[in-house]
């Protein structure tokens, strides 16, 4: 299992070669569902590109889990479109920069010297949206440990519960590591 | 939003929806809500708010458990654009958030 210990002014982490490779494969798959696929038409202002903002409306996501990700801002739909439209691309930008940070990190050694600002904050964020993704994918309720003893064995839902569980661990031993003070 | 100037009498179906159901009021703040959720842990929630508004422990943990506890809780007030950055940088952490005028 991990180890997670603060020194001093930094939270040094260790994970194993399997870890790693779970963690690299679960970023993974966040990363490409945040990728916009609607690019590829060429026909984006560069300069609306350049400052963030879409020129044309951005749908709400219809995938509940991508919803989860990028949530509406209003009650109201139609300021609700109106924010995403100004927003979509820098929230997806700004996730994908933690989720890159952390591959960046778990590629290399097995010890990780995090700092406490930005270091613990790419590693929790980008841990997060792993957890929400799996979370709404299982539809998870705050009793789901019980949930997961009730499940048969060979039930495909049980390793998804397992990496759920184990990030959840990892998460909160980070987080508390940083508050430690 | 209507702007009747009072000239005309009013239709009837108007009298039966009031008009000023939508007209902003300048006057009233803006309000940042985090909403519960079964995924974001109690200990991140509380780490999220200190980080965010730089609150102290006490005042995090405290905002935290109303969130579990009721559902919900209003973390900061201001204009609508300061609200606005609060709830993008709350959706960038993985929080649900949503602003409104406050009634």
């Amino acid at each position: 299992m991990a180890s997670v210990k603060r020194r001093g002014e930094k939270v040094v982490v260790r994970l194993d070669a399997a870890e790693r490779s779970v963690l690299a494969s679960l970023l993974g798959a966040v990363r490409a569902l945040l990728a916009d696929e609607d690019d590829a038409s060429g026909e984006t202002d560069p300069l609306a590109a350049f400052v963030g903002m879409s020129d044309g409306p951005v749908e709400t996501p219809e995938d509940p889990i991508l919803l989860r990700l990028l949530p509406d801002a209003y009650a109201d739909a139609e300021q609700s479109a109106e924010f995403r439209r100004l927003t979509d691309s820098d929230l997806r930008a700004r996730k994908t920069e933690a989720i890159d940070r952390v591959l960046d990190d778990v590629a290399g050694s097995e010890r990780l010297d995090l700092d406490l600002d930005e270091g613990i904050g790419m590693w929790v964020q980008a841990i997060n949206d792993v957890r929400l993704v799996l979370g709404t994918r299982l539809d998870v309720t705050e009793d789901w440990p019980e949930t997961l003893d009730d499940l048969p064995p060979d039930d495909p839902r049980a390793a998804l519960y397992d990496f759920y569980g184990w990030l959840s661990a990892l998460q909160d031993r980070l987080v508390v590591a940083a508050m430690d003070d | 939003m209507r702007h009747d100037g009072g000239v005309a009498a009013p239709a009837v179906e108007e009298l039966e929806a009031p008009a000023d159901e939508d007209v902003v009021e300048p006057d009233r703040p803006w309000i940042t809500i985090v909403w519960n959720d079964p995924i974001n842990l109690m200990s991140y929630v509380t780490y999220v708010f200190q980080k965010l508004f730089g609150y102290s422990r006490e005042k995090a943990h405290k905002l935290m458990l109303d969130v579990h506890e009721k559902g919900k809780a209003v973390v900061s007030s201001g204009t609508r654009e300061q609200m606005e950055i609060d709830v993008a940088r709350l959706h960038a952490a993985g929080l649900w958030a949503t602003l409104q005028q406050d009634d």
